[in-house]
């Protein structure tokens, strides 16, 4: 059981659904976007496209973050999930530093978006997070464990993320790996995503 | 080569479903003696000096037309042409209710039941966009 | 410092609820679930169970909360105190409790409606669907014309939802993403942004994607739809006309592979056209004449099998030499050649070729395919237009050509082509309702079954000196209008005649200082009104011009019995579901916010004319017995929803069954969706109407000292310039427009702090898009402040996106950004005001459907340092 995503680039449109949809359930603070969409232009005037990339962490078979980790906070589930527990994280961000992708944030700004202070939202789930640790994306493994799909696979409009057992070959993702050609990002670094991408 | 466009569909063998009328849903007696109807006018159509509620005596086998005709003898011309175009058909944005049904057909007979029927109208003007 | 405590939500029990409801955020209304736990709305989802969406939501949605939560909503009444009005005066608000509010309004109303009840203008924002049917009972209830959808029916409506009306019934047009093999969208991004249907429809055009359609994006900006494309295809702005007409040009006179069958059977391309441009009528009947080729004589249209009818040849019927609307269309068809084309757009001919090619081909005219059971022309092309396209003073031709391109080849509301959002519905299974389908009107041409108002596209009423304010029963053509607030409205009402000036405003949720054109235009028509009351969510550009300010409820505590109806607009079009959604309230109101349709109705008590307000629901809702309101009778709106939800589906369904279950929905048929070959109906690819409405209109304006151009009221399309294209500044070297951002909703968005993070990480959102090779040939560089500068002298200050993705002439700004409020601390000071770029009068704006010219031919200069 290895837990994986695909995101199919053909079909995603950059509406930041996912971005949001992540932020909305598990309210992280300004700054903090466990999934992001980034940007990209390719070519030249007129034969340019124009490239969303959804991002989020890689949940790597050989996480460079979990071995540069002092305290243990970050470790890796059985079932693949990389994750933090805030409660031994001391912030030293080493796993910051170690992760190749960019995909961790340290909690250090002000916990609400308005300036008027933290809003009843934010009081129920952002203040949950405890504040000079380290955050990132963990495949939402409570709704996993509940049988719900990640919030960013539940959510976007044009069905561009599909979440499931990499280690199953029968499984949506696996073939759609196959079929499809999917590839990660960065293959080269050796890391082993988790997180696939068919071409678009 | 091919199939002419209006040739392809065989409306014989298709089930097209059914819209219902829009026709009001009472009796039509059309029995002899005079039609009693009530006239409600409403928005604009009451603001502008008309009474807002009047009885009217019509004759045997009268039609919404004719009601027509009488709003236009009580209230003049320009005040029916709020309601009718030109051709003398009803505007679409002036809604008409018969007994609480709509009607969209100046032709359509009243009944000469034992209450007068109500007649409610009402412009809905205003464009729309967005 | 907590502005709000989670204990004024304090519930007996554990509250943990899912509640189905809809979204406001866009129009696009799409369905969610809202998940409450202890009196907070922790999160927002799409509802699966819902056609709209499909459960999904795109990031405007889920971002719901941040609006609902912004502690700079307004919670009471205000009032100003500071009696001065202008764009930067501080009204002094006081509070005020609703009572005062309410009794000031209503002392106005009565004495207005007193004098003259046309002297009220109301106006809404079109994000919030479910204001219509209220706003309009009450003003057809108070005996008031005088009606504005503001910025986002004034941009977009006019053009887009007049062409979809007259040839598909219905208020937007898509791709039949299920089958459709090749799509051409002209400023358009259908399915790749926000708006109607919105997240149904990504899902479908993904879909269509991964199947393999291909899709050409017209655009002079290579985004949304454009950054998917199989080819993406750049122009210079506002020159869609020409693309559309040369590819017409090349299937019908270079191909000749057009549809002939389908013109003969469902257009008016046989119908006779004299010297005067007109029908030749039939003398006893009045109606238009073809010539029947089996009898070799002229008969009237509707007594001639189809395949007799000649679209070609010269004829006579008395003394009047006539030839079939077809062959008018393919004489004038011909100076569009490819390569007119390439001039005016700046497309190389050899493209313009090649789509017309490409298009005609992958039509597939004559061909048939089986779906449901049900066999059906297969045309699976489609070419669709939207905002981008008609924002332009020649608005009309721009999407008229367009659709000529689908009915040149019979992929009109068939399988795979073009089609109108469910333009007929045969209702629920159980009530037959809400049921309706386009008809033949005039001169057998459709008239719709369904539309938003009454004033359907066709037929046009006949123009009159007019007495409406926004002079659309002169410009018949025309729905939302530039003349309420327009520089030169006094001017033009004066010469018009008009009786009356308004003299107060109600004011729905619109931002029309910023969402219209440039500020101070607006501002000076509304510092003239005598008093203005705004509900509004929070303080806005526009609240400054308010006397009475109302809290209003957002959507998350809102109900509406209707908030995905009319089907023609934001119910996903295609196979598929029907779905009724309602809306329903998950939050109480906070502080003392009230929800708009029950304010109104109250109002409507205090001033007297709640019978009035009673009978204009009857007739807005088509409430039958026995759920009809009666008498003067106060209903609450509650009551009103759950009549309405029981008149269209029965007895057991009242708002009840809504409030558990959350939609009905029910299968559609091939019939209703591929309505066309079902309904006898045709449309006009010759717009003879219009002929004798611009002489109308030009009978009545002309004396009166205004020049109505009646090259814009020629039956035929044609490309007229903007006044953009006719600017010869030197320096004025760029086209400026504005597009539509996926991550924001007109004005309205950017105070959304989740919404504005993404836009600030996006690299367009609030910036100005520029060519690379463009910039650097000036010396600019890429994120560089920038002032911008129309042809006129009106400026505005932003920063550079140099990109490789727009045309080199183009000059392209995100949404409608650039609030300067300090009731919005979120979004002021974000993104650029292009709108302050558009001037606001008769010069601007289309003399035919009196859209505003949304380009400027603008020069770009260094500003000195970034703000």
């Amino acid at each position: 059981m290895r837990w994986g995503m695909v995101i199919d680039l053909k079909r995603c449109i950059g509406c930041y659904g996912c971005q949001l949809a992540c932020k909305a359930e598990h309210g992280t603070p300004p700054g903090v976007y466990y999934a992001r969409v980034l940007k990209q232009e390719d070519g030249e005037y007129p034969t340019v496209r124009q490239l969303s990339l959804p991002v989020l962490c890689n949940h790597c078979e050989d996480p460079p973050c979990v071995a540069a980790c002092p305290t243990g906070a970050s470790f890796k589930w059985e079932d693949g999930i990389v994750e933090i527990d805030q409660d031994l994280c001391v912030g030293c961000r080493s796993c910051m530093m170690a992760c190749p992708y960019t995909n961790r944030y340290f909690n250090e700004q002000p916990q609400h978006y308005f300036p008027q202070g933290a809003t009843p939202f934010e009081q129920a789930r952002t203040e949950r997070h405890q504040q000079n640790v380290v955050m990132k994306c963990n495949f939402c493994r409570d709704r996993v464990r509940a049988g719900k799909p990640p919030a960013c696979v539940a959510n976007c409009p044009t069905v561009a993320r599909v979440f499931g057992d990499l280690d199953d070959p029968t499984s949506e993702v696996s073939r759609l790996i196959k079929e499809r050609a999917g590839f990660t990002l960065h293959p080269e670094l050796g890391t082993g995503p988790s997180v696939y991408y068919l071409p678009q | 080569m091919g199939i002419r466009w209006d040739a392809v569909v065989d409306l014989a063998t298709v089930d097209i479903g059914t819209v219902p009328p829009p026709t009001p849903r009472f009796v039509i007696d059309q029995a002899c003696g005079p039609i009693a109807v009530d006239v409600r006018l409403f928005g604009a159509l009451a603001s502008c000096g008309a009474d807002r509620s009047f009885r009217l005596e019509l004759p045997a086998r009268a039609t919404i037309a004719d009601v027509f005709v009488r709003l236009g003898e009580r209230f003049g011309e320009p005040f029916l042409a709020l309601l009718l175009d030109e051709t003398g058909a009803k505007r679409r944005y002036c809604r008409l209710f018969v007994g609480g049904y709509p009607v969209e057909d100046v032709n359509t007979p009243l009944s000469a039941g034992a209450d007068p029927s109500e007649i409610e109208i009402i412009l809905l003007v205003a464009p729309e966009g967005g | 410092m907590n502005v709000f405590s989670p204990r004024q939500f304090q519930t007996p029990a554990r509250d943990d609820v899912w509640v189905p409801s809809s979204c406001s955020i866009c129009y696009g209304t799409c369905s969610i679930l809202a998940h409450r736990v202890d009196g907070v709305v922790v999160k927002i989802e799409g509802n699966p169970d819902s056609a709209v969406g499909k459960g999904r939501l795109c990031g405007k949605g889920v971002s719901g909360i941040m609006t609902h939560y912004d502690p700079n909503r307004l919670r009471y009444p205000m009032r100003r105190t500071n009696p001065k009005k202008g764009l930067y005066q501080d009204p002094g608000w006081k509070r005020i409790s609703w009572e005062e509010a309410l009794d000031e309004i209503a002392e106005v109303l009565r004495k207005v409606r007193a004098d003259d009840p046309r002297k009220l203008v109301v106006q809404r924002t079109t994000t919030v669907t479910a204001s219509r049917v209220p706003f309009h009972a009450f003003a057809s209830a108070f005996g008031t014309p005088n009606f504005s959808v503001s910025g986002g029916g004034q941009h977009c409506g006019n053009g887009a939802h007049l062409i979809s009306g007259i040839m598909h019934a219905s208020w937007s047009v898509v791709p039949d993403f299920d089958y459709c093999n090749y799509a051409i969208f002209f400023g358009a991004s259908k399915g790749h942004s926000a708006g109607h249907a919105s997240c149904s429809n990504m899902g479908k055009a993904a879909d269509a994607r991964v199947r393999g359609m291909k899709m050409v994006v017209v655009d002079p900006l290579c985004n949304f739809a454009a950054a998917k494309a199989t080819e993406w295809v750049p122009l210079r702005v506002g020159t869609d006309a020409a693309l559309a007409l040369g590819m017409c040009n090349v299937i019908v006179n270079d191909l000749g592979s057009y549809d002939g069958p389908y013109l003969q059977a469902k257009t008016n391309a046989p119908y006779l056209i004299g010297e005067d441009k007109l029908y030749v009528r039939h003398a006893e009947s009045g109606k238009p004449l073809v010539w029947d080729l089996r009898l070799n004589g002229p008969r009237p249209y509707d007594a001639v099998a189809a395949a007799d009818m000649a679209l070609e040849g010269d004829f006579m019927v008395g003394e009047k030499p006539c030839r079939p609307a077809f062959q008018c269309l393919r004489e004038h068809l011909r100076k569009f050649t490819p390569e007119w084309a390439e001039r005016v757009s700046g497309i190389p001919a050899a493209t313009v070729r090649r789509l017309g090619t490409e298009f005609a081909t992958e039509a597939r005219v004559g061909s048939t395919i089986v779906v449901d059971g049900v066999t059906l022309p297969y045309r699976p092309v489609a070419a669709i237009a939207f905002r981008g396209a008609q924002g332009h003073r020649n608005s009309v031709y721009n999407f008229y050509a367009v659709d000529l391109l689908n009915q040149l080849v019979g992929a009109a509301d068939v399988v795979g082509g073009c089609l109108g959002f469910n333009p007929t519905s045969h209702g629920h299974p159980d009530t037959g309702r809400v049921s309706y389908v386009p008809s033949a009107g005039p001169d057998g041409l459709m008239v719709v079954g369904s539309w938003m108002g009454y004033h359907y596209p066709y037929p046009p009423p006949p123009p009159r000196l007019p007495k409406n304010l926004g002079l659309q029963d002169l410009f018949v053509i025309g729905m939302t209008s530039p003349f309420l607030d327009s520089v030169d409205s006094e001017e033009l009402w004066t010469k018009f005649e008009v009786p009356y000036r308004p003299e107060v405003m109600i004011n729905f949720g619109a931002n029309l200082v910023m969402s219209i054109a440039n500020k101070d235009a607006v501002a000076e028509s509304l510092s003239r009104y005598k008093f203005i009351v705004s509900f509004d969510l929070c303080l806005t550009e526009t609240s400054n011009f308010a006397d009475i300010l109302l809290p209003d409820c957002g959507y998350l505590q809102s109900l509406d019995s209707r908030s995905n109806f009319p089907f023609i607009f934001s119910l996903p079009g295609g196979l598929g579901e029907w779905c009724w959604p309602i809306r329903q309230p998950v939050l109480p109101a906070d502080g003392e916010q009230r929800q708009f349709a029950e304010v109104l109705l109250e109002l409507a008590d205090r001033v007297g004319f709640r019978a009035d307000l009673n009978a204009a629901y009857n007739a807005w809702l088509d409430l039958q017995p026995p759920y009809r309101l009666t008498g003067d009778e106060r209903y609450s709106y509650e009551n009103i929803c759950d009549r309405e939800l029981k008149n269209n589906f029965g007895a057991e369904r009242g708002l009840d069954w809504f409030k558990s279950n959350g939609v009905i929905k029910w299968k559609k048929k091939p019939q209703e969706v591929y309505w066309r070959p079902f309904v006898d109906v045709r449309v006009p690819v010759y717009w003879e109407f219009l002929k004798p409405i611009g002489d109308k209109i030009a009978a009545i304006a002309a004396p009166r000292g205004l020049n109505v151009p009646l090259e814009y009221y020629d039956p035929l399309p044609d490309f007229l310039p903007c006044r953009s294209h006719c600017c010869d500044k030197p320096g004025f070297d760029f086209y400026g427009f504005y597009y539509r951002d996926v991550v924001h909703t007109n004005s309205f968005t950017m105070e959304n702090p989740w919404l504005d993070e993404a836009a600030q990480l996006d690299p367009f959102s609030y910036a100005i898009a520029m060519n690379r090779a463009e910039a650097r040939k000036r010396g600019f560089s890429d994120g560089q402040m920038v002032w911008v500068e129309s042809e006129t002298g009106r400026k505005v200050k932003g920063r550079l996106k140099l990109t490789e993705g727009i045309h080199p002439e183009g000059l392209g700004f995100a949404a409608m950004c650039g609030h300067w409020t300090d009731g919005q601390p979120i979004a002021k000071g974000k993104g650029v005001f292009y709108n302050d770029l558009l001037e606001l009068d008769w010069e601007h704006a289309s003399p035919v459907n009196i859209n505003l010219d949304l380009c400027v031919k603008v020069r770009v200069m260094a500003a000195e340092s970034a703000s």
